[in-house]
């Protein structure tokens, strides 16, 4: 998960939007509403890309709560089930809940900081045995054909984030290498992929 | 990198092979020679109907022309694996210690070039396979042990190089999340 | 909205480098957004400059909103600029592998029998028109840079010799797939590659013409 410059994924994570109020009026700024207002009011409520929102939350011209996608809500159904819990349904198609929590654990002060760190961090181990279990099934069996989603399998593997799915495609490519290895009478090179 | 993608998370199966194609094996040649120096040692003379000690990677390629007949190691028969299984599966978390490092390429390797030598090859791979899902079994579940969920070590005693493989890129991965993930436990250590 | 562009480019980059076997071809060098992007971020310079001489040191200094704005203006530019050199960045990260996965071959890389063999169904641009002229030299100067230095040992290592598989038997069985016409092999004996034939030579000597797709192991 690291915080490379040049990191593809990072860059896309920190596009997540927040909620934000700002704590003061800014002329000229409206631009970012998108709306008819040229200007930007104190109390004004808008969602703002985390790149954006971080540095001025650092500054205090605006706030933001906690995203609903780690609220208590959400903290009360991972700790009942956290594989059931459909992380990608949580920071939209494509997102990465980790890694955007955790960005947002950075500009928190320590309690809250460390609630939330907690947070991903029990979510991660508890949905890491069913994710290493599915990569290692599908590393056996001829997984391009997606199977329409019948037992907590596929309804997992369709709940998983960003990195979760980047992990799953590691386990299942060296299950697979391995398996090859196994099934292949040594000598024999695999018939051309195209 | 220059390194090709498929050989960067780890060594490859193949690799590992490779290697393991340095052990020394018996052989009873189906040709006379007299000693021969190859790069990596002296071998033979090779008398018939004495047996001599070659690379894996001679034998195997000795018996792919039919020039000689492989001892199978001591450990490769169906009464050792009977044991080894089934102390493998009393052991609980721990790992089972293999005869080797290699053991794994090694009874492959000879199973598919040199099956004929080898008593009941059927039942020595399926003993085979059951031992290594036995094996796979438990680092499933070491996956949830303390250590691990710290992000700190995973317990992998009596692991051989090609479970290794297998297991170390996601490892890796989910291990490096679960420390970017920990909440930071010293207060003093800013890095604003 | 400022930074919307650059998404753009980062999003469809990050699509085409998840790893798949065989590697996506390079997509084409998206100029037309990427000036685009430039046009915005020098804008948003010039914004934040003149915004700066007419509001002078005071204001900068007191005046919040302004600062606020400003740093908006700011922030913006600097992530087109993250988000331009990533795609930059990871475009040369391919190149460079595309040439090691052709062991070398700079000629055989931009030529369009490797864009068949590398996609054939699909009409993405082979690889020397998806690339930037930039790029282009890029490649030219690596490979130029690379031979240089291989050829310094290539008496005791290849460095472009192809290690997906570790070293097995020292001949091959091979059909030809492609027609290669006369191919005059390392020890000097000349082979007629004909589609169809078959032959059993020394993996070394043909190891080249089976990555680029002529020969196929039997």
């Amino acid at each position: 998960m690291e915080e490379d410059y040049f990191s593809l994924s990072s860059i896309l994570a920190d596009n997540h939007k927040l909620s934000c109020t700002f704590l003061l009026d800014v002329p000229g700024l409206g631009y970012l509403e998108g709306g008819s207002d040229p200007n930007i009011h104190q109390h004004g409520k808008l969602e703002l890309p985390f790149w954006l929102a971080q540095t001025l939350s650092l500054n205090e011209f605006t706030t933001f709560p906690l995203p609903p996608a780690y609220s208590n809500r959400v903290r009360a159904a991972l700790n009942a089930s956290a594989p059931s819990v459909r992380l990608s349904n949580l920071v939209g198609g494509n997102g990465w809940w980790y890694r955007f929590g955790k960005r947002i654990a950075d500009v928190l002060d320590d309690r809250p900081q460390t609630e939330l760190l907690n947070m991903l961090l029990k979510a991660f181990i508890n949905r890491l045995p069913p994710l290493q279990d599915l990569a290692a099934h599908h590393a056996s069996t001829d997984a391009s054909v997606p199977e329409s989603g019948h037992g907590t399998g596929e309804a997992f593997r369709e709940g998983m984030e960003g990195d979760e799915r980047e992990l799953f495609g590691i386990g299942q490519d060296s299950g697979r290498m391995v398996k090859i290895w196994y099934d292949l009478p040594w000598g024999r090179r695999p018939s051309k992929l195209s | 990198m220059a390194l090709p993608k498929t050989l960067q998370p780890s060594l490859t199966p193949d690799e590992l092979t490779f290697l393991a194609e340095e052990e020394e094996i018996s052989i009873v040649p189906l040709f006379s020679m007299t000693r021969i120096r190859l790069l990596s040692g002296i071998y033979g003379s090779f008398q018939p109907p004495s047996s001599s000690k070659v690379p894996l990677w001679l034998a195997i390629s000795l018996k792919r022309k039919r020039k000689c007949r492989i001892v199978p190691p001591i450990w490769l028969n169906v009464e050792t694996l009977q044991t080894l299984l089934k102390n493998e599966k009393e052991r609980g978390e721990e790992f089972g210690r293999l005869p080797g490092r290699r053991f794994v390429e090694v009874s492959k390797v000879l199973l598919d070039v040199a099956p004929d030598d080898l008593a009941q090859p059927a039942l020595l791979r399926s003993l085979l396979k059951d031992l290594r899902e036995v094996r796979q079994a438990k680092i499933r579940l070491g996956l949830q042990s303390e250590g691990v969920m710290q992000g700190s070590y995973l317990q992998v005693t009596n692991l051989t190089p090609i479970e290794l493989t297998e297991l170390k890129p996601f490892l890796v991965k989910a291990m490096g999340m679960m420390q970017a993930l920990e909440p930071r436990r010293d207060e003093a250590e800013g890095d604003e | 909205m400022y930074g919307d562009l650059a998404l753009q480019l980062v999003t469809a980059s990050h699509r085409s480098t998840l790893s798949t076997t065989p590697q996506l071809p390079l997509p084409k060098y998206a100029l037309p957004l990427i000036l685009s992007i430039c046009l915005e971020t020098r804008q948003l310079g010039t914004s934040i400059a003149s915004a700066a001489e007419s509001h002078g040191q005071v204001s900068l200094s007191q005046d919040r909103a302004l600062v606020c704005s400003l740093t908006v203006q700011h922030l913006a530019a600097r992530r087109n600029k993250r988000c331009l050199l990533a795609y930059l960045h990871n475009r040369v990260t391919g190149i460079k592998e595309r040439w090691w996965d052709a062991g070398g071959g700079l000629a055989y890389l931009l030529s369009s029998a490797n864009n068949a063999a590398v996609n054939p169904d699909s009409d993405a641009p082979d690889l020397r028109s998806a690339l930037s002229p930039q790029e282009l030299d890029f490649l030219r100067g690596y490979n130029n840079l690379m031979l240089d230095y291989k050829t310094d040992f290539l008496d005791v290592l290849d460095l472009t010799a192809g290690i997906e598989r570790p070293p097995g038997e020292i001949m091959v069985d091979v059909r030809v797939v492609r027609d290669a016409g006369e191919v005059v092999l390392e020890g000097g004996e000349r082979v007629d590659f004909r589609k169809g034939e078959r032959f059993r030579l020394a993996r070394s000597a043909v190891e080249r013409l089976i990555v680029q797709g002529f020969l196929e192991e039997v």
